[in-house]
This record gives structure tokens, C-alpha cells and sequence, in this order.
């Protein structure tokens, strides 16, 4: 099932905030996509753990472990529109962006802790030692161990509506807000506008509406 | 003049005329016009700032659509003005209307 605009709204502000709470709380000076996927996974195993449905991304196994090919998606987003840089370092428009949305985060701060405690344990690790601890981690009722798991093996997805005890709690304002900030066709019109106003490129109304 | 009283004044980006010049659904188009000329005649109803990279500048909705703009006296009173940027800032009255950007909000629905 496709995931919802709301899902993919919250799954982005999520991403960025695994992104920008490693960061700052482990001193980073850069992140390998692996390791955000896996530190993603570990958030969303966790949320899922306890029926919470925060991220919406579905992981399979993959060469190097859990893969969510929507969350490489996510990230090549992100990335254009500038809130992460190379390296995936968060930008200045990013921490913008979470300050403005500090009630969204706020009110659902469950989650975002969630997150925080995965980072704790996992973000300072190297890559290295990150894929041997994922790799070693027990998967299922029958004593096998991630690494076991077959190529593909569907891993998280997300969960069915009667299971979830705790949703992330968005407005549809809210949601739309951010799925503007996430937007590069918006964002990309966003900045021709801006250096439309600093090289003074503007047009009357009867430019505009002639004919109408 | 207080502020309901007082004629503003209307300007377009290049962008923006480029998107609406390129929508080809007429109903949207009039629609758009409509909510330009009710925003111009009273841009202090429904004040709606955007957040993040749209901080600094207001939203309105015209069906599905939003059309992203500033009021130049708001946007000085607010301290805006690092956000927006304008290059004739220090030349452009009070009473301007900026209209910045058409999004296609239909694209973003989160409403049932």
C-alpha cells in the first residue's frame, strides 16, 4: 500500500530529526546513508515494538542489512531541497524548519525521544561497528539473527490499523506545511521567486491577468 | 490611514506569472485572480505565516491551490525582512502586496 501524504510527511520531519539529533548529539562531522538506514530502522523497530506508528517506511534486508528504498527516496528529496547537505549534515533551513514545527515535536515528543535513545545507543558507533550489531540482532521466533535472514526478507512495514496504540498526532494544516518544505518542485519556485525580488524581476497585474 | 482603510498596491513575480501563465484550467486561473483581488483589498484577513524555507511570508488557499505572499508593512513590522530579501526594500512603500508563488496543493490533500 502506498503510504499516505500525511505518512510521508511525518516519515521526512522524522528523518530530518534522527539526522539532526545524531549530529548534535554525537558531534558528527558526517553520516553514511547506511547508517542513517539503519538508524532509522532501529527507530522505527522500536516505535513499532510498542504500536506506536511514527515512520511509515518499509525495510527489507538487504546486502548490508535493513534497506527502505522509500527512505533512500525521502533522502534524495531532502538533499535537492536543501535541509540536508552533503554528507548529511543538516543545513541552516533545517534547523528553521524544526524550530518552526517545535510544537508539532512538542506534542508528540514520544516519539521523538524514541528517536534520541536510538541515536544514544547507536549513532556514535562507526559504520562498521553499527552493521556488526545490527547484523547480530535475534529476528523472529526462531533463534535466527538479521544477518540469517534471507535477501528481501521483508523486515517492517507499516503496521495494520487495528495494532496501533499511539499515532503520530499532525493537523492536515500541519501536514500540508510540511509536505511544502519537502516539495522541490515548490521549493525550486520557492527560490527562483526570491531571486526574482532580489533582481527586481516582477510584473504588473494586468501583465499577470491579461486576457482573463 | 489605518489598515483597512488604506489602497495597496499589487506586483507579481516573474515566477509566479510564468505558473499561472502555464495553468490551463480555467476555472483554477479565475479563482486565483479572486482570491489576488480579495488578498489586495483586505491582506489582514486569514493571516497565515508559513514555517520553515517559507518563514517570513503568508499563505493563502484558492481552491487546492496556495498563493504564497508578503505585505511589505507587515513584513517590516514583523522584522521579516532578513527572511525575504527584497532588493528595493528601502524604495518600496508600505502598502505593497507581493505575490510570490502559486503551489499546487492538490498534490499535498491530507484532508479526507
Amino acid at each position: 500500500m502506498v503510504r499516505t501524504a500525511q505518512e510521508r510527511a511525518i516519515d521526512c520531519l522524522l528523518t530530518t530529526y534522527v539526522i539532526d539529533d545524531a549530529f548534535s548529539r554525537c558531534e558528527l562531522q558526517s553520516m553514511p546513508e547506511t547508517m542513517l538506514q539503519k538508524l532509522v530502522f532501529l527507530s522505527e523497530r522500536s516505535m513499532i515494538r510498542e504500536r506506536k506508528k511514527g515512520f511509515c517506511f518499509r525495510f527489507v534486508k538487504l546486502k548490508y542489512g535493513p534497506f527502505s528504498q522509500e527512505l533512500k527516496d525521502s533522502l534524495g528529496g531532502l538533499k535537492k531541497t536543501g535541509l540536508v547537505g552533503s554528507r548529511l549534515a543538516p543545513t541552516p533551513p533545517l534547523g528553521v524548519l524544526l524550530q518552526d514545527f517545535r510544537d508539532v515535536i512538542e506534542r508528540n515528543k514520544i516519539f521523538f525521544q524514541e528517536i534520541s535513545q536510538v541515536n544514544d545507543a547507536y549513532a556514535g558507533m562507526s559504520l562498521r561497528e553499527l552493521l556488526n550489531t545490527v547484523y547480530a540482532m535475534p529476528w523472529g521466533k526462531h533463534g535466527k539473527t538479521i544477518k540469517d535472514l534471507p535477501l528481501r526478507t521483508p523486515m517492517l512495514y507499516p503496521m495494520r490499523p487495528g495494532n496501533v496504540k499511539l499515532e503520530f498526532g499532525i493537523t492536515a494544516e500541519e501536514g500540508e506545511d510540511l509536505l511544502m518544505n519537502f516539495d522541490l518542485e515548490a521549493i525550486t519556485q520557492l527560490q527562483q521567486a526570491a531571486s526574482d525580488m532580489r533582481e527586481g524581476r516582477t510584473r504588473t497585474y494586468e501583465q499577470v491577468f491579461a486576457g482573463l | 490611514m489605518n489598515k483597512s482603510s488604506q489602497a495597496y498596491e499589487r506586483r507579481f513575480t516573474k515566477t509566479f506569472d510564468n505558473q499561472f501563465h502555464k495553468l490551463r484550467d480555467s476555472i483554477r486561473t479565475k479563482r486565483i485572480k479572486q482570491r489576488v483581488d480579495q488578498i489586495v483589498a483586505s491582506p489582514y484577513a486569514n493571516i497565515d505565516f508559513g514555517a520553515g524555507q517559507y518563514r517570513g511570508k503568508r499563505k493563502d488557499r484558492a481552491g487546492d491551490d496556495r498563493i504564497v505572499f508578503t505585505v511589505c508593512e507587515q513584513c517590516r513590522n514583523e522584522h521579516h525582512e532578513k527572511y525575504n530579501d527584497c532588493s528595493d526594500c528601502n524604495t518600496t512603500p508600505n502598502n505593497m502586496v507581493t505575490f510570490w508563488e502559486i503551489i499546487e496543493g492538490h498534490k499535498y490533500r491530507t484532508r479526507n
